[in-house]
């Protein structure tokens, strides 16, 4: 049965459209999120792989296109406030104060994109994923475009080890080539010594080797400490895997967005002269 | 991913389907006998016409096996998946309803999956049965059985407050059991349509008012910690 569909292969891999605030990224490192992808976006933890995540899913919503996003990491509540804040630009404590006091407010940002955009929220298992994309075809008599993992540790087994983790984007490589479907992976970079300072995205070698074989595209974000406490600032995202654009494995080439992490926005990005220190390639 | 999968059916298929369901939806209202089969039912013609319910009087090229069969289509955004067939009557042999060849289980009426405002939907058993609810106003889906009840078909309802209004029977009771995590039961007096014909509108949302007295319990018990 999973034969007769990978010999099919009828979906092509298309682009996914740009996403505002993202054009640094995809100028300036040439980085193209096709559908039949694994795309894995590694950092620290808080350095703002949810909000990348988020943003791109939102934007890709708005578009037209379908986004499953398995939110292992956050619960409902927080996720509903995240999503409400980047749609709004309501800082995500104001929304929270708002959910209570104009819930119908917070519902139609929600519904805005209710329909392109479904959450599971908790741990899922291979299984479960599978299930889930399965509903996805019988309400839309289509595969999701999108799959988001968030992220890989929080999957159920995954926690458990290296090796849990390895079946786990083996299983995320075929579903991508089964449905067709961009699957944007999130995970934390090891703790190690390969990290290097915090204000510069990880290098490749900061993801262990065989979860680096899968995807097609690895980005690692860095943003600095003034930016996590809640301003808005730059955020660099490096290509450390890229066959089609550009790459460097160390990460010292990247893009720079200007981010608002209260608000969970990416924002418009000016000309390109917002950054210092970057390489060329 | 698992063997037992479920993959979105060609455009070129839902186009001849789609096209098929037009014509017997034309032909079931040249049929007094086979538009009485519905509207005996409860349903009113703007419902029997919304559903796309038709009737194989004249069967398009390959369904010559359904031909004089009552069709049920299944939609989906606009277009038709697959069509269920019911018999016309009941006092003849043979099953009462098919399905196409190799065709899989599913939902009927998952346009209220497509609906965030469906917060509360029911979760019934046949076609008819979710016609009646929906003609009602109540977002349903009806579920295929007991036998044929796959995972995923449980994933697409589990955000949403469900009240199971399966048939009060052995099948029913079984389905009902399968679908016990996702909300309430609902007893009726006998079937949604049994209940609706004997009983009308107020039958239906007397049992419903009953249901959302179980619900209260329910949160009564989660707000107290409850024992687990």
């Amino acid at each position: 049965m999973l034969t007769s569909l990978l010999v099919r292969g009828d979906a092509q891999a298309d682009p996914m459209p740009r996403v505002r605030g993202f054009d640094d990224l995809y100028d300036h490192m040439q980085v193209v999120f096709r559908r039949r992808q694994v795309v894995m976006i590694a950092g620290r933890p808080g350095h703002g792989k949810s909000l990348v995540a988020l943003a791109l899913s939102n934007g890709w919503a708005e578009q037209g296109r379908s986004v499953l996003y398995f939110s292992a990491d956050s619960g409902p509540d927080e996720q509903v406030q995240r999503l409400v804040a980047h749609r709004t630009g309501m800082p995500v404590g104001d929304v929270e104060d708002c959910a209570d006091s104009a819930p119908r407010y917070v519902h139609d940002e929600l519904a805005a994109v209710a329909g392109k955009l479904r959450f599971h929220f908790g741990p899922i298992t291979g299984h479960g994923l599978d299930n889930e994309v399965m509903a996805h075809v019988m309400a839309h008599n289509a595969f999701p475009d999108v799959i988001v993992i968030d992220n890989l540790q929080d999957m159920e087994y995954a926690e458990s080890g290296y090796h849990e983790q390895t079946q786990f984007m083996v299983h995320l490589k075929t579903l991508s080539e089964v449905t067709g479907s961009l699957v944007l992976v999130l995970h934390h970079a090891s703790e190690t010594s390969a990290l290097g300072d915090t204000g510069s995205p990880p290098p490749r070698a900061a993801i262990l080797n065989k979860l680096s074989q899968k995807p097609q595209v690895i980005l690692t974000v860095a943003a600095s400490p003034a930016i996590r406490d809640g301003g808005s600032s730059t955020m660099r995202i490096a290509a450390v895997k890229n066959r089609t654009g550009r790459q460097k494995e160390d990460g010292s080439l990247f893009a720079q967005l200007a981010v608002d992490f209260p608000t969970m926005r990416v924002m418009a990005s000016g000309p390109r002269a917002l950054g210092s220190g970057r390489e060329s390639a | 991913m698992s063997d037992d999968i479920l993959s979105p059916v060609p455009r070129h298929r839902v186009r001849a389907l789609t096209s098929a369901a037009r014509e017997y939806g034309r032909q079931l209202f040249q049929d007094d006998a086979a538009l009485a089969f519905w509207r005996d039912r409860g349903l009113t013609d703007d419902t029997i016409r919304d559903a796309g319910l038709g009737y194989a009087r004249v069967p398009v090229a390959g369904h010559e096996k359904y031909r004089g069969m009552l069709s049920i289509p299944y939609w989906v955004h606009g277009g038709v998946v697959t069509i269920r067939w019911r018999r016309l009557g009941d006092g003849w042999g043979g099953p009462k309803y098919l399905s196409m060849p190799d065709e899989p289980a599913r939902l009927y009426g998952t346009d209220v999956l497509s609906d965030p405002a469906a917060v509360e939907v029911f979760a019934c058993e046949g076609e008819g049965d979710r016609l009646v609810l929906s003609q009602l106003g109540l977002a349903a889906v009806a579920f295929p059985g007991a036998q044929t009840l796959k995972p995923w078909m449980r994933m697409a309802l589990r955000d949403r407050q469900v009240f199971i209004v399966t048939d009060p029977d052995a099948a029913g009771d079984q389905l009902a059991e399968q679908l016990s995590g996702l909300g309430p039961r609902v007893h009726l007096p006998g079937d949604v349509t049994e209940t609706f014909q004997a009983g009308g509108k107020g039958a239906i949302l007397e049992a419903l008012a009953e249901a959302l007295m179980v619900q209260e319990a329910h949160i009564d018990d989660y707000l107290t910690g409850g024992d687990d």
